[in-house]
């Protein structure tokens, strides 16, 4: 934004926060410092003035037009205030503990350059701490940063674009890579946007594969909005969709082939890590002095890679199939394993 | 920078002044995240505008003394402009970010329902809706007896008894431990506890790898100080590379071996097959990274990497080979 329409913006902002009452576009034109909506074109400069409210209203300005009162008003066009109620801070009551806790969430989001939002977190902070400031330190820290391998500067650029369309649900247009090296372009119904472990994901869906599908932002090599900025909502999310729920699916959850039960039979000394290795929803059975583990798999490579490394202390029971599958992995990297290097 | 950054920063700069009777630069620059540079434009900026027509008393009357700022006239910018949609929407998810870490999670979230019910309707709904939308995936809130129990323990500078899975050495082990904090990182919950019969030397426990937690009602005296910003690091590891393999994988899985270890010496063969110079802190671990590659990576050297690797095989194979 030019030095010289922020000027603008704020001089717009101060006359209508001093008037005590509508000041109309003619005399708002009328002043030295609104030249720029004075034009020789009369069209151009009230659009010029209407992008400069639209900006303020974003911003979260009161601001409003207020119809003629009666048939003695000058102009008969009516004015523009801003209500001086609206737009103060209210005294928030904030115990200093409080903003205490809410200084943890500003530290991790200020943490990572490429959050969404990162700056009006920082600016969130500062007003909640403009009565009252914060009490001794923060009672621990929480960090999350994107994974290394990742274009952070570019994560963070396809971050802003996205949480723009995830909000107004405005369709985008995605340059992709998959894991096997191959780019395709699609357009997205951007239903939302998660964290999980050092990467960012895209949900939505694909108008390539015509079905939901879950983008790794780090593989995301351009990302535009399509169609027109100023519009309406393209899509609605389906109510079924529950991205909290999609957070917490494990890699074997996600559906490439059909559902089947898996039992995986775990040696005790992994029973404290069913949590790390199975998450919170695997169902957990004793049977004497055996732990049995449940999973519900669609996706079963996911679920090989798994359990792999752990060998016999996660031994696979049913079904049969998927069992002689590990079978012929394990036997094969023995074998490999017992001969010289290559 | 967007509209919405550079007014909001100037519309909080006067009445934060004004109401704290000069503040230094520095103050403003920490305070809004940017250089001292950008406050002294904003200042610039801030000096030349106020209520139309600027005449000299219609003016915001600022100016800086010895890196001080002043407001002497602030033309009704006398607090800042409440709190936006936009604003709250970012504090919910920094608040995500967070996770639940034993209770502070829930507590944030009542801190944040008194901030948003000061907005509209429409904002409200708003805020919640986009925070169904953005999210950061984490513990469930509620649900973790293990953190909550933990954080209590913390609270009351109790010692706890831990039976824990130990990846590095693939043993569960007891840990009779100090517990100092809860902390997230990359979205795990991690406590920082002094291991009581190890000299008291601080370890970090992931919570998902506990799996009996015995509060003893011990007391212990915790460090005057604990610096935790040390663990805003981009990796959260602090052990020793005690044994460097060499691993080669098939060119299939290129892209995700490139993703996965990035920053790790990878080279590359005639065929397309990467070769990865790779330091962990035991077999356990190197198994527990290039296992899940199955056939398609192959651990070259050491001869003890292998025999390691043939061994835990060997066994599975033989599990497997079990009728059940």
């Amino acid at each position: 934004m030019s030095a010289a329409r922020a000027e603008r913006l704020l001089n717009l902002l101060t006359l209508l926060l001093n008037a005590r009452r509508p000041v109309s576009l003619r005399e708002i034109r009328e002043l030295d410092e609104f030249d720029a909506y004075y034009t020789d074109d009369p069209k151009s400069g009230e659009r010029a003035f209407e992008r400069d409210k639209a900006a303020l209203i974003e911003l979260g300005v009161p601001l409003r037009w207020i119809p003629p009162e009666n048939e003695d008003d000058e102009d008969g066009t009516g004015g523009y205030v801003i209500d001086r109620e609206r737009y103060y801070l209210p005294e928030l009551q904030l115990e200093p503990s409080e903003l205490a806790l809410l200084s943890l969430a500003g530290a991790a989001a200020a943490g990572i350059p490429e959050f969404p939002g990162r700056a009006a977190v920082v600016r969130a902070l500062a007003k909640l701490g403009f009565d009252v400031d914060a009490e001794g330190g923060a009672p621990t820290v929480a960090h999350a940063p994107l994974h290394e391998a990742f274009d952070s500067k570019k994560v963070a650029q396809h971050l802003e674009v996205l949480h723009l369309a995830v909000a107004h649900r405005h369709r985008v247009e995605l340059r992709y890579r998959g894991t096997a090296g191959k780019t395709t372009t699609r357009t997205v119904e951007p239903w939302g946007l998660y964290y999980r472990q050092g990467i960012w994901y895209l949900v939505g869906y694909c108008g390539l594969r015509r079905a939901e599908r879950t983008f790794h932002l780090g593989r995301i090599d351009d990302v535009k909005p399509v169609g027109a900025e100023t519009r309406g909502p393209d899509f609605v999310v389906p109510e079924v969709f529950d991205l909290r729920a999609h957070t917490e699916r494990r890699p074997w959850e996600f559906p490439t082939e059909p559902p089947v039960d898996v039992t995986i039979r775990l040696a005790p000394r992994l029973v404290p890590a069913i949590g790390e290795i199975f998450g919170r929803r695997a169902a957990v059975e004793r049977h004497g002095e055996e732990t049995w583990v449940r999973l519900h798999v669609s996706n079963q490579d996911a679920l090989i890679a798994a359990v792999l490394p752990y060998g016999a202390a996660a031994e696979v029971v049913t079904p049969k199939p998927l069992r002689a599958r590990l079978r012929r992995v394990y036997v094969t990297l023995a074998k490999r394993y017992r001969e010289d290097a290559p | 920078m967007s509209v919405q950054d550079r007014l909001g920063r100037l519309l909080f700069i006067v009445p934060y002044v004004v109401s704290r009777d000069g503040v230094p630069v520095a103050e403003l620059a920490e305070k809004l995240g940017v250089t001292t540079a950008q406050i002294e434009a904003d200042l610039d900026l801030l000096a030349m505008v106020g209520r139309p027509p600027l005449t000299p008393d219609h003016l915001i009357d600022l100016y800086v003394e010895d890196n001080v700022v002043y407001v002497d006239l602030d033309q009704s910018l006398s607090r800042p402009l409440r709190l936006t949609h936009e604003e709250a929407s970012a504090l919910v998810l920094g608040a995500s970010l967070v996770g639940e870490l034993g209770g502070v999670g829930a507590e944030l979230q009542a801190v944040l329902a008194k901030i948003t019910a000061h907005l509209t309707p429409v904002e409200q709904e708003m805020v919640q809706s986009l925070a169904a939308r953005v999210l950061v995936a984490g513990d469930e809130p509620g649900t973790d007896v293990v953190a909550s129990t933990l954080r209590k323990a913390v609270a009351a500078h109790e010692v706890v008894v831990v039976d824990y899975y130990s990846a590095s050495s693939d043993r569960k082990k007891t840990y009779r431990l100090e517990p100092l904090t809860l902390l997230g990182h990359s979205g795990i919950a991690y406590l920082l506890a002094l291991d009581v019969e190890a000299e008291r030397r601080e370890k970090l426990f992931r919570l998902d790898r506990i799996g009996t937690l015995t509060p003893t009602r011990e007391r212990f005296a915790p460090p005057p100080e604990l610096d935790l910003e040390r663990f805003r690091t981009p990796k959260l590891y602090f052990g020793q590379d005690e044994l460097w393999a060499t691993v080669r994988f098939a060119p299939e899985v290129s892209t995700l071996v490139r993703e996965r270890f990035a920053g790790d010496a990878l080279s590359e063969s005639a065929d397309g097959s990467l070769t990865l110079r790779l330091g962990s802190s035991s077999p356990a671990f190197l198994a527990r990274w290039i296992l899940p590659f199955a056939l398609d990576a192959e651990i070259t050297a050491p001869p003890a990497a292998r025999t390691h690797l043939a061994e835990l095989c060997s066994e599975a194979a033989r599990a497997y080979n079990e009728p059940r």
